[in-house]
């Protein structure tokens, strides 16, 4: 006689029903923008507190905080000693769960970065981890300048350079490199 | 000379209805021709060939009768006495002839054939040509230009009692002949025709004079009679007493000539209107003594002073030609209780006007006009006009930038006390309370002078940043637990239960505690700023301060009341580190006293307070070199402390806390209680003392680098000593102090001291004062922490900008406020005058309005 009730009473309390389901959806989605602008707000304090230098970074509007702008100082000893160069982050909303997409702006000479400024760097990619910020990913492409990964180059002539001829690597280096104008 | 006139005047009529008498041959064909129907059929029963001699009959009478009655055409003789009618016998008042009388009789009696056959014309009607003859023209021609004239006098100070004095005479004249002759010749004595012409004439006398000018002279000349008569501005004089009767007769010479009635009834009640009001301001305005007995004695006086003058005024009025106007001046019960209600409202309207005063002057006792006003606030319009006059006021006398906030604060205060007496419920306060609050929440002082002022001594601050009011109301207050009021509308149990007052807003809620210190503690919707401000003067007072704190705990407990624990929870561990550090330091002396007692030397008491730092305001951690003997104490103490509590360390702030010196000098012992750096800096000159006969001397440099103490302060401590007749400013060098070992005998002595010596006394002394209330507060300054906060700012824009570019200020200042976690608190201007310093220390410049990060070669 009592099925009904005992039905109700074993139904699982975490089932929710699909009105529920679209509702918590909603909220969960919206949660997650919130989050995201939350943590880079968080990163960016972060950096502005640390103040590592050569590398720095900040939000391209303040309306949106999914659009940054990095820049890197060449490290010393290194053919790009001297050079800043300007990178876009673009950061996917579910982030830090999801890489950043991250360019060179500043045209660059390097094995790992190819003419349109895009990077082959691991933890850009398939090694992306939630630990990573934007701190730690300018960190390895600041190192990244001075020890280029030549076993999966994306500009084969520079990798061919960096270990045959450094002078001319480094001329081609300074030649390829200008200082974009801010728009 | 007569006959000749009335010839002259029959040859030449004035008007064309002065009548020829027809030929008595000619018959007037139109008479029965023209005639309406009714006309014709009344002459039918009549002899027609009596008609014509009939007609010239009537005629003849018709021109005996008008030139008998016929006015002489000028102005009135000046007469002197008003009842000298002497001189208007003869050419006014003509003696009636016998045929004058069997004319008269004729075309007017009712027995008449003539008067009888022509009942009902106009143009046969004796007195309607009377009335134009003495009306229309005798009145306007002669009467009415002198009765402007006498108006516009402007010597006589009452001008309408002479234009009275005239009309009547006219009057007298006027009616004179009529009253005579030709009254009793008509049916019931002429009554009915009296009474029209009578109407007729007063009529145009009065519509065609200017009816403002006189209205306006008699309300004057009734209104400086009222005032008098009820000795409304001050004492009556005899002159004023004497025109009672005059103004008393003159209303019944205005009623018999027929300018009474309701005009002057309108009249008289308007300045009585005013005579009220003005004797309400007159006796009433800043009488504002508690046990009002005001009301009572203003239905006093308007039952027993006024009422009675009206009835006075009213009588003549009474007693005019028309009897029945008499229920319209009857003055009755009903009436005066009117009048008591209007007076009432005068004065509510009076004390409304009076109420920013009365509030302001609510110290000394202007209890008495609240009283008068709570009879008046029962009605919404009354309330209604109350609250939004006292605000208007508020708003153009009090809101203003000019006014400091504690005075904003203390008429507050004064009016939450005003006004829970005029209305217990809180309504009225309420609406005018609401202006008040906004504005003070804008000020950014105010909860820091609630606060101090809660926590002041009442006795003793005379500080003008605190009420002392405040502070005493807080010692008085006992209601501290009366908070469970939230439900009082669901207590069942409440047989005072009234419901919220008709004209409560639709937000209104009603507030039980109207005491006054729940009123400002709940002025902040947001318990941030009060709690944190409360923290900071708390703080303070817990460092400063050596004996108990009452008062900090009561106040603690009041606003947990308010704010709930867990707000509070940092004040709470404030207090009780200072309680727990009593006990502590009291166990760590013991234990030392023991290990000390064996050194013979004598060694400074240490007592040391243990904050924890991460509940207390951020406080001032300025270092510098304390006594070498103070930092041997400190590092006993320290030991003790970490020995009691495992696994603690002190951090000393050096630059909190007193120290009580006794400096010996050669002529004098000084002893003083100051701050840590004060005695740091006087002690700085003990230990090259005395090596040398004269006394120490040091500089600003020298002691900054010694103590490695911020200039600030070595200046501060150096004017102090100063000012305290310790040290003297080297006459050679401003920046080179030495040690006063002895005192000038001048200083010691004020009756034979020069005149210069003494100033520089005073001076000294003033240079003091003004050191010890300066920069020695305990907690960092606003200032401090604004600059802190900067920095980080500046790594912001330093960011900003490396990497977006060059951008202009107000991009700057945008970005900053949605980056900033919490928020950017400063405007365009702080952030243009920030980042000018800093293109003037050279890390940024300006190109084309906009920032740029300059680069660093």
């Amino acid at each position: 006689m009592d099925y009904t009730m005992e039905d109700t009473q074993n139904h699982a309390p975490g089932t929710a029903t699909m009105h529920e389901a679209a509702k918590l959806n909603v909220s969960v989605r919206r949660q997650d923008t919130h989050s995201v602008t939350k943590r880079l707000q968080t990163e960016l304090m972060q950096l502005m507190m640390s103040t590592t230098p050569g590398i720095s970074a900040f939000p391209n509007n303040p309306e949106n905080l999914l659009l940054w702008t990095a820049t890197i100082s060449g490290p010393d000893e290194t053919p790009y000693a001297g050079l800043t160069f300007k990178l876009s982050f673009d950061f996917p909303s579910t982030y830090p769960y999801a890489a950043p997409t991250v360019l060179f702006k500043t045209p660059i000479y390097h094995p790992n970065v190819d003419f349109s400024g895009r990077i082959c760097l691991d933890i850009l990619k398939d090694k992306w981890s939630a630990v990573y910020n934007v701190q730690t990913v300018l960190l390895s492409l600041q190192s990244l300048l001075g020890e280029p990964n030549n076993a999966s180059p994306l500009n084969g002539e520079a990798a061919g350079l960096w270990d045959a001829d450094k002078p001319e690597f480094q001329r081609q280096v300074l030649a390829r490199h200008q200082d974009i104008e801010e728009d | 000379m007569t006959a000749v006139d009335r010839v002259f005047a029959a040859v030449f009529p004035p008007l064309s209805e002065y009548n020829i008498p027809t030929p008595a041959a000619t018959p007037v064909l139109g008479s029965a021709g023209f005639e309406g129907s009714a006309e014709a059929h009344i002459t039918i029963d009549w002899d027609l060939k009596d008609t014509a001699a009939e007609q010239v009959q009537w005629e003849r009478a018709w021109h005996t009768a008008t030139i008998f009655l016929s006015l002489p055409n000028e102005p009135f003789p000046a007469i002197n006495d008003r009842n000298d009618h002497s001189r208007l016998h003869g050419k006014w008042w003509k003696r009636c002839t016998p045929e004058v009388a069997a004319a008269l009789k004729y075309l007017l009696s009712p027995d008449s054939l003539g008067a009888r056959s022509r009942k009902g014309q106009k143009q046969h009607d004796l007195l309607q040509w009377y009335f134009e003859e003495a009306g229309l023209r005798h009145f306007i021609q002669h009467v009415r230009p002198r009765i402007l004239q006498l108006l516009e006098d402007p010597d006589a100070k009452y001008g309408v009692s002479n234009v009275v004095t005239y009309l009547e005479r006219a009057h007298t004249v006027y009616f004179h002949n009529l009253q005579e002759y030709v009254y009793p010749l008509c049916a019931n004595g002429g009554e009915e025709e009296k009474k029209w012409i009578l109407s007729n004439l007063t009529g145009l006398l009065t519509y065609s004079l200017p009816q403002q000018k006189i209205n306006h002279d008699l309300s004057e000349l009734f209104k400086t009679h009222a005032e008098a008569s009820l000795e409304i501005q001050g004492e009556p004089s005899t002159i004023e007493q004497r025109k009672i009767p005059n103004v008393r007769r003159l209303l019944t010479r205005l009623q018999n000539i027929g300018m009474g009635g309701s005009r002057l009834q309108k009249i008289l009640a308007g300045v009585m209107s005013g005579v009220l009001s003005a004797y309400i301001k007159g006796t009433y305005a800043g009488d504002w003594t508690s046990r009002s007995k005001v009301t009572a004695k203003l239905r006093y006086w308007v039952e027993n002073r006024f009422a009675r003058y009206i009835v006075e005024m009213l009588a003549p009025l009474n007693t005019g030609t028309s009897p029945q106007t008499s229920p319209e001046t009857e003055i009755t019960l009903s009436d005066v209780e009117k009048w008591q209600e209007i007076a009432i409202n005068h004065l509510g309207a009076l004390r409304t006007e009076e109420l920013f005063n009365i509030i302001f002057e609510w110290e000394n006792d202007s209890r008495g006009a609240i009283e008068d006003l709570k009879r008046y606030v029962t009605n919404t319009a009354a309330r209604m006009h109350v609250t939004n006059s006292f605000c208007e006021v508020i708003g153009r006398s009090l809101l203003q930038p000019g006014a400091a906030t504690t005075e904003i604060l203390q008429v507050y205060i004064s009016i939450i006390r005003a006004f829970s007496l005029l209305d217990p419920k809180g309504v009225l306060l309420d609406r005018v309370a609401r202006p008040i609050r906004r504005y003070l929440q804008d000020r950014d002082d105010t909860a820091a002078i609630v606060v101090s002022s809660l926590l002041a001594d009442a006795e003793t601050s005379s500080s003008s940043d605190v009420l002392p009011e405040l502070a005493e109301e807080m010692q008085n207050n006992t209601s501290l637990t009366a908070q469970e009021d939230d439900a009082a509308d669901l207590d069942f149990d409440d047989m005072e239960w009234m419901p919220d007052p008709v004209d409560a807003g639709p937000d209104y809620r009603k507030s039980k505690n109207l005491d006054v210190i729940g009123s400002l503690i709940s002025l902040f919707e947001t318990k941030d700023i009060f709690v944190k401000e409360f923290q900071k003067v708390l703080g303070e007072r817990l460092l400063k301060q050596a004996q108990t704190f009452e008062i900090e705990i009561r106040a603690l407990e009041l606003l947990k009341l308010r704010f709930g624990e867990a707000s509070l929870q940092a004040c709470e561990v404030m207090l009780r580190d200072i309680v727990d550090s009593r006990r502590v330091d009291h166990v760590i002396r013991t234990e030392q006293n023991k290990v000390m007692s064996q050194r013979t030397e004598p060694v400074p008491a240490l007592h040391a307070r243990i904050l924890s730092h991460l509940f207390w305001p951020s406080l001032h951690s300025e270092d510098f070199f304390l006594p070498p003997e103070i930092s041997a104490s400190q590092m006993l103490y320290a030991t003790g402390f970490e020995k009691l509590k495992q696994s603690r360390k002190l951090t000393w702030l050096n630059a909190l806390g007193q120290v009580t010196v006794q400096l010996d000098l050669e002529d004098r012992s000084v002893t003083e209680v100051v701050q840590t750096w004060q005695a740091s800096v006087i002690y700085a000159f003990q230990n090259e003392e005395s090596d040398r006969g004269r006394p120490a001397t040091k500089t600003v440099q020298e002691l900054t680098s010694s103590l490695s103490m911020s200039e600030s302060f070595v200046r501060n401590a150096l004017t102090f000593w100063v000012g305290r007749l310790v040290l003297q400013p080297s006459p050679s060098d401003a920046d080179s102090y030495h040690v006063l070992e002895t005192l000038p005998s001048s200083a010691l002595d004020p009756s034979s001291s020069s005149k210069s010596m003494k100033s520089t006394l005073l001076a000294a002394a003033a240079a003091a004062d003004a050191a010890t209330s300066g920069p020695a507060q305990a907690l960092r300054s606003e200032e401090d922490i604004t600059q802190e906060k900067m920095e980080v700012f500046w790594q912001f824009v330093v960011g900003m900008l490396t990497n977006q570019g060059a951008m202009p200020l107000a991009r700057i200042v945008m970005m900053l406020k949605v980056v900033v976690p919490g928020g950017f608190p400063f405007g365009n201007e702080e952030l243009k005058g920030f980042l000018e310093g800093r293109v003037r220390e050279g890390k940024l410049e300006v190109v084309g309005g906009q920032y740029k990060i300059k680069a660093s070669q």
